[in-house]
């Protein structure tokens, strides 16, 4: 089976990796790839990376409620959590966590050892001249704070030799990718990126690793920060597209991915407010767009292009709230995606409500399955779901293509769920009646698994309504 | 087939002597002879109301949204079937019974069509039965095991 090793930079390799672990829930096609999300952020404690940890522990354990029989693994129904997601770890079938890549406690200054040097070493003058005390105080255990010429220096050495990287070889094998998602406006993406890729491209002892067919999302600035000097931050967005030129001018001669994709947004910042060590910023659309990266990285043949192809995205129509006319066909996909997903919401939401729905009876959808781990982890996972979607629509640029209908309206009619487009389904009751009728259709015996029969209809049921969009 | 296989329904005897005179007593073995010939048409009415009413429930009805699979809309079709079966049956009375008796009848024909409307919920019961425990369907099989 073939996967592709993504590598997440950064907070925003981290929250894009939020955003593709979102879109694969939903069913968007990863192409038969196994997906192995590989984090990198040396900032300790950061409430994102245990955040998204969490997320995927609770997609790998839906996805293996789907698969799992007796022992026996099974081909996963195709929609929802499908694809299949695990770790270097399960990979490497070791018992420490090796997702912990980088961490350092100390400061930059400290890291370098330029206590070490005589007041009259010339080396004094080189660090004065690279680096400012603000860079040589920085606190490294929350990340690089917007300074790529440190992250360049700490990250080189935390990549050489990392258990990480070395899992990362141990299980690469021929056919697999590789994926890189960072920033280039921060300090571990712009950084790290550049120096990974290097680190690939020139591992000599494996030439599959060597040669293989590599992709990389870089995301330019989509965000600013609040002054500094209201939090005393060391971080300063107005920096942020300065370092975007310097980064984009490395980048033109020495990038070697395959296929290199850009995205940002230009007019339509959105301020977060600037703390260091918690960096709560809401999902943005950026981040989403990003993500589609990887899926179109997916869609690529497994021959090499003779040169490196530069890609992008934009949108129809620069307006504040995007819906599927303003964004435009090429995010159909993603708006299907999301639409089965909240809708598969709204099934599940009131479903264990529904009195004489006849696969109580003949699928053993009762109390006891609604009660089960397996349910009561879907019902959480679309919890976040919704609370990422809602993120989405409330930031700047939103991303709002659904009209969402309030759950407890149970007679809410449904055929605007999609903005700008009518679908057949006007009610709950046509999801439902689909649902039958596939269960009454199926007679694969892998469907036996009560939880693993119940998306499969759900996405059946759901996907014969939103399918028409495609 | 005798009218009498409507379970409400008097015996010939004791319908025609209710009527005094001979001339009714006439008339009303017409209507008695009459009612005869179509009591075999109105079995078969009951029969394909009851069945096949029942079939549009559990087929097609169900094919269509609209939580038709719940009891209720069972029970609005056995209703339906019930009240379908009771009127063509007086129809067919009133409509295919010429007569010139004005009384002595309409309690004929009425406990005629009663008896004839339980029978249609009869089968369109047993065709339930059937159906939820054979057949295929998208109904909530209530009746199944």
């Amino acid at each position: 089976m073939k996967r592709v090793f993504v590598f997440c930079i950064g907070g925003t390799g981290l929250r894009v990796m939020k955003s593709i672990t979102m879109l694969l829930a939903a069913g968007m096609d990863a192409k038969g790839f196994t997906i192995v999300p590989v984090p990198i952020d040396p900032h300790l404690d950061l409430e994102e990376k245990r955040n998204l940890q969490t997320l995927l522990g609770e997609y790998e354990n839906i996805h293996n409620s789907c698969i799992l029989s007796d022992g026996q693994r099974l081909n996963p129904p195709k929609g929802f959590f499908e694809t299949n997601i695990t770790d270097l770890k399960n990979l490497n079938g070791q018992q420490n966590d090796i997702s912990e890549p980088i961490a350092e406690k100390r400061s930059f200054g400290q890291y370098l050892n330029i206590g070490k040097l005589n007041s009259d070493d010339i080396n004094n003058f080189l660090v004065q001249t690279l680096f400012s005390q603000a860079n040589l105080d920085n606190d490294l255990s929350v990340g690089f704070k917007g300074s790529p010429n440190v992250g360049t220096v700490v990250l080189g050495e935390m990549i050489k030799g990392a258990d990480w990287f070395q899992a990362f070889c141990n299980a690469f094998q021929q056919g697999d990718r590789i994926f890189i998602i960072s920033s280039i406006f921060g300090g571990t993406g712009a950084s790290g990126f550049p120096l990974l890729e290097k680190k690939v491209r020139n591992y000599t002892d494996n030439t599959t690793i060597k040669d293989a067919m590599m992709g990389a999302i870089s995301v330019l600035p989509y965000y600013a920060l609040e002054d500094p000097g209201i939090t005393d931050s060391d971080i300063d967005s107005a920096n942020f597209l300065t370092k975007t030129k310097s980064a984009l001018a490395y980048y033109e001669n020495s990038i070697e991915s395959d296929y290199h994709y850009y995205v940002g947004e230009q007019g339509m910042k959105v301020t977060y407010q600037n703390d260091e060590k918690k960096q709560e910023d809401k999902a943005h659309f950026v981040e989403l767009v990003a993500a589609s990266a990887l899926f179109d990285f997916l869609s690529k043949s497994d021959d090499r292009p003779d040169t490196r192809q530069t890609m992008s995205r934009s949108i129809k129509e620069d307006v504040e709230s995007l819906s599927l006319s303003s964004l435009g066909d090429a995010y159909k996909d993603i708006v299907k995606a999301l639409a089965d997903m909240t809708i598969l919401s709204r099934i599940v939401s009131f479903l264990p409500e529904e009195t004489q729905f006849p696969l109580t009876k003949n699928r053993g959808y009762d109390s006891d399955f609604y009660n089960d781990k397996s349910f009561v982890a879907l019902k959480n996972f679309l919890e976040r779901f919704a609370v990422w979607y809602e993120e989405l629509a409330s930031n700047k640029r939103g991303f709002a293509p659904l009209n969402i209908a309030n759950v407890k309206v149970r007679k809410a009619p449904l055929s605007n769920w999609i903005k700008d487009f009518s679908l057949d389904a006007k009610d709950e009751s046509y999801y439902l009646l689909e649902m039958i009728r596939a269960s009454n259709k199926d007679s694969n015996p892998s469907n036996t698994i009560k939880f693993r029969s119940f998306l499969d209809y759900a996405y059946k049921a759901i996907n014969k309504y939103t399918g028409k969009i495609m | 087939m005798s009218p009498e296989i409507f379970f409400l329904v008097p015996s010939r005897g004791k319908f025609l002597s209710g009527f005094a005179n001979e001339n009714l007593k006439s008339q009303a073995t017409q209507v008695w002879s009459r009612l005869t010939n179509y009591t075999s048409l109105l079995i078969v009415v009951t029969i394909l109301v009851g069945i096949g009413l029942a079939a549009y429930y559990y087929k097609p009805y169900n094919e269509l949204p609209g939580r038709h699979y719940k009891v209720s809309h069972w029970g609005i079709w056995g209703i339906i079937s019930v009240l379908l079966t009771f009127i063509i049956t007086l129809l067919i009375e009133f409509l295919g019974i010429h007569t010139n008796l004005k009384t002595g009848i309409y309690s004929l024909y009425l406990m005629t069509a009663i008896s004839n409307a339980i029978y249609c919920a009869f089968f369109y019961f047993i065709t339930s039965l059937i159906w939820c425990n054979f057949l295929p369907t998208n109904a909530y099989r209530f009746l199944g095991r």
